[in-house]
């Protein structure tokens, strides 16, 4: 036996201790949310900078009253010394799942420095916006930031929360707007409202950006795809039972939706029908995996009526299968509507 | 006494006498050229002939080096071994000892006596002028070469993708180099050929370097360079300390950012001219100034007929065995070019304006974008000045290695924020400066301190709150490096990088320092 290397037993010992360490380093993912805010589900675009933690300030009264502003000065809450948030205004309340460059603007008392913004719910932290010049007519300070909600985000009402912030990094009082969410699925945005919701979807969602295209073979034999997007209209009626909503990265022209839904309306579908996912064109993608998902429409807990899964498969395609319509898809399952 | 020496001696016209006792003597000089000295009684006996031709291309002077008697003379060839058979040596001086040493490995045994003001640096394995180091004579071929494997870790790593696609998770496994080196030597020249594996963006091999050169005048002293050399081909840029200097003998893991920034890999294709002249060194390239790697998209292409001069002039001091003092000035000058913009078709385009997901014509939606003809590209100017020291010292420790490098530059950086004063309409200054000291402990050992500071843009403005700033966007790295070392065999490192830049914004909305320091844990193997 050779003899041991001088220090070697406790080399040994301390890489033993110092193992662990290593390897826990080397997994860690980091419990607290990530500076970038890159796996935040709502984000604001640049110069937009993510900050952890709660959203500061004081969160807004229970009835939301507009700020009272003397004629040619300043917010009265600004003449507390708080700075303030004096408008907030955003291009829709409905911004849908998946959707990017929803534009916020608005203004804040001249003693502001930045505004912090978050979603109730969602945001893990708070997004920190600089404020700009002023504006002319009234002093305050004006903002502008495009927003990115997320496709993971559920579909209802929330508070867009903002709050400004003063020289020291003091803030304000938090002011809020109510926006829906919308779903992807078309819901007549029942998840937020009192509305009726459509009586039937099928969806089909899938994850690379290719060509896919959801086919429905009716119970009365027609077929619906992209090119024959409506069922047949009914005798004496003046619009098809259903419709496709759309064709989701058409000819590789990429949208990045990748979602098409066959949607019921008024009528809710009676028979059988089949299901079959075509891959029209790869678009160089190697594979595509995809789910259709069946809603139909239920009565809601609060009263009313919303959309509710009723049946889900997936699946994948490969590359080799894009037939560029030449024959039907694959296909999928059949459904029964009663 | 030698050939040269009996030429001499009849230049000055000696008498017939002297003429006779000369051509005795200088024959009597060729003869024992000529024939190999007797080998010592320990050494083994020389190879048979066909070991000899089959050694023409398969020795690893590498290895074969260390059995070459040290200090040769220079008018006497060693005797061949079964190692290192080389079948015909050139007249001029053979380098001694160790071509391991000679080529700079500061992991290589160390010689334990170094006389006075000979091969200091080679024997410390610090080529302070790297680039223009000398250049043992390797008749065959020699295959070298060095891996390095590492296990990094970065504070900002997200399991996200960029916007494009581009991995935002840095925590990772990865072979950062992985050297294969081909070199063949004959007198007058010598062909450098190395290839590079690496999986840091993805899994690649790629050529590295390929140099042929044109050498007059070799030295004896491992540490002199040759008078001149004239090289052709895929080489490292001549510009300060950091650039040319080896990625295989640097102790910290990557250059600092700002030389990273405005060189974003060393090697780029094109002509040069180095050498030495007593303590004197130069380097003079030509170049086509788009070096491999870099970002504006044409990397070891060229854009435009301008070609880019790079040079540095420096001066090695060896003050004592252990003291050298080395500094230099460099410069490169060049053009960049600003791409144009292929022309278009007409389109529409449709703006969402009230942000309710619909096309509504009436709401000016839809905007007609008419035909645009295609842009010009053009030129700009860029340039670079810097300055370096290298302080090399022995203590009772092992060597000490301080060493400074400055760089004002003009539009040149081709890495990070890529410099196009056509596009800005205004010249980008950059600056860049490190202070770097690392300290042998003992010939196992190895610690290392370095600040460096990269400002991309030293008249970068911001607007707050309506009004038009000043901002820094300076990024200051200080690392800090240990390491075990394995003579001879390679090295293992761990470093640290504290990074402190303006990357991300504070509650007021101002640039504020990222987090993103990172840590290394580095092997390397250089057999």
């Amino acid at each position: 036996m050779d003899a041991a290397l001088s220090g070697e037993p406790m080399i040994r010992a301390s890489v033993v201790r110092l193992a662990p360490l290593l390897i826990a380093c080397a997994s860690c993912s980091g419990a607290q949310p990530e500076q970038s805010g890159a796996g935040e589900l709502f984000r604001l675009a640049s110069p937009a900078q993510f900050q952890r933690g709660a959203l500061p300030g004081m969160p807004p009264p229970p009835l939301v009253v507009p700020p009272t502003t003397p004629a040619g000065g300043a917010p009265a809450v600004a003449e507390a010394g708080l700075p303030e948030v004096s408008d907030f205004l955003t291009a829709t309340r409905t911004p849908a799942q998946g959707q990017s460059r929803f534009r916020i603007r608005g203004g804040t008392s001249p003693n502001a420095y930045s505004v912090g913004f978050a979603l109730d719910g969602i945001s893990n932290g708070y997004w920190i916006l600089p404020v700009g010049a002023p504006d002319p007519n009234t002093g305050n300070l004006e903002w502008s930031a495009e927003g990115s909600f997320d496709s993971g985000i559920p579909s209802k009402l929330y508070n867009l929360r903002a709050v400004a912030f003063d020289v020291n990094g003091n803030p304000g009082i938090q002011t809020e707007k109510q926006i829906c969410v919308a779903s992807r699925v078309p819901d007549n945005l029942s998840g937020c409202i009192d509305a009726e919701p459509p009586q039937a979807v099928i969806s089909l969602t899938w994850d690379r950006n290719v060509d896919l295209d959801l086919q429905v073979q009716t119970s009365d034999g027609a077929f619906v795809n992209s090119k024959t997007p409506r069922t047949a209209v009914p005798a004496g009626a003046t619009a098809p039972d259903a419709q496709l909503d759309r064709d989701s990265n058409a000819g590789c022209v990429l949208d990045s939706i990748r979602a098409e839904n066959l949607v019921w309306q008024k009528v809710k579908p009676q028979g059988r029908f089949g299901i079959y996912v075509n891959l029209f064109d790869a678009c160089k993608q190697p594979a595509v995996s995809f789910t259709v998902n069946v809603y139909t429409a239920a009565p809601k807990a609060g009263g009313g009526s919303e959309l509710a899964l009723s049946y889900s498969k997936s699946g994948v395609l490969l590359d080799s299968q894009a037939n560029g319509g030449a024959a039907r898809g694959l296909f999928l399952t059949e459904v029964v509507f009663n | 006494m030698n050939p040269q020496f009996s030429s001499v001696l009849l230049r000055r016209g000696a008498g017939p006498a002297s003429l006779v006792l000369t051509l005795l003597i200088a024959q009597s000089a060729l003869a024992q050229e000529a024939t190999p000295a007797a080998p010592p009684a320990t050494q083994t006996d020389p190879p048979a002939a066909g070991d000899v031709a089959d050694a023409e291309v398969t020795v690893d002077a590498e290895a074969s080096a260390e059995s070459v008697p040290s200090a040769a003379p220079a008018a006497t060839k060693p005797a061949p071994t079964a190692v290192n058979p080389a079948p015909e040596m050139p007249a001029v001086p053979t380098p001694s000892s160790a071509s391991a040493l000679a080529t700079g490995t500061p992991d290589a045994p160390k010689d334990s006596v170094v006389a006075e003001g000979a091969s200091i640096l080679a024997s410390s394995g610090y080529p302070l002028t790297p680039g223009v180091s000398s250049l043992p004579l390797k008749p065959g071929f020699v295959f070298s070469g060095y891996l390095q494997a590492q296990y990094e870790a970065h504070q900002d790593s997200v399991d996200q993708l960029q916007q494009g696609g581009s991995l935002l998770n840095q925590n990772r496994f990865l072979i950062r180099r992985g050297r294969f080196r081909i070199t063949q030597d004959s007198e007058w020249t010598e062909l450098l050929l190395e290839l590079d594996g690496s999986t840091t963006r993805g899994p690649s091999m790629r050529l590295q370097k390929a140099e042929a050169s044109v050498i007059y005048r070799r030295s004896a002293d491992r540490d002199q360079p040759p008078m001149l050399q004239l090289t052709l081909g895929q080489f490292d840029q001549p510009f300060g300390f950091e650039v040319p200097y080896s990625s295989k003998q640097r102790w910290f893991m990557e250059r600092t950012q700002g030389s990273r920034a405005l060189w974003p890999s060393e090697p780029d294709l094109g002509a040069k001219l180095s050498g030495g002249l007593g303590f004197s060194r130069y380097s003079l390239a030509v170049t086509n100034g788009e070096p491999l790697d870099v970002k504006t998209g044409f990397p070891l292409q060229d854009p435009n007929i301008n070609k880019d001069v790079t040079a540095r002039f420096g001066a090695e001091a060896k003050a004592s065995p252990k003291l050298v003092v080395v500094g230099g000035v460099s410069m490169n000058r060049g053009k960049g070019l600003s791409p144009g913009v292929s022309a278009t078709k007409n389109s529409v385009q449709w703006s969402d304006a009230n942000g309710n997901s619909n096309v509504d014509p009436g709401a000016n939606e839809l905007v007609g974008q008419p035909a645009e003809a295609a842009s010009l590209s053009k030129n700009f100017e860029r340039w670079a000045v810097g300055a370096d020291a290298e302080i090399l010292y022995r203590t009772s420790l092992g060597w000490s290695m301080l060493y400074a490098e400055a760089i004002g530059a003009s539009n040149l950086d081709r890495g990070l924020y890529l410099a196009d004063p056509v596009q800005t309409g205004t010249d980008v200054r950059e600056f860049s400066y490190y202070v770097a000291f690392t300290q042998e402990v003992t010939e196992h050992g190895v610690l290392g301190v370095r600040f460096d500071s990269y400002d991309p843009n030293a008249d970068l403005i911001d607007q707050r709150r309506g009004k038009i700033v000043p901002v820094a966007q300076d990024i200051q790295t200080l690392s800090l490096l240990g390491g075990l070392v394995l003579p001879g065999s390679g090295r293992i490192l761990l470093q640290y990088d504290i990074i402190r830049d303006r990357l991300a914004r504070n509650a007021l909305g101002v640039p504020a320092d990222l987090e993103n320091n990172q840590w290394t844990l580095r092997f390397q193997v250089n057999p």
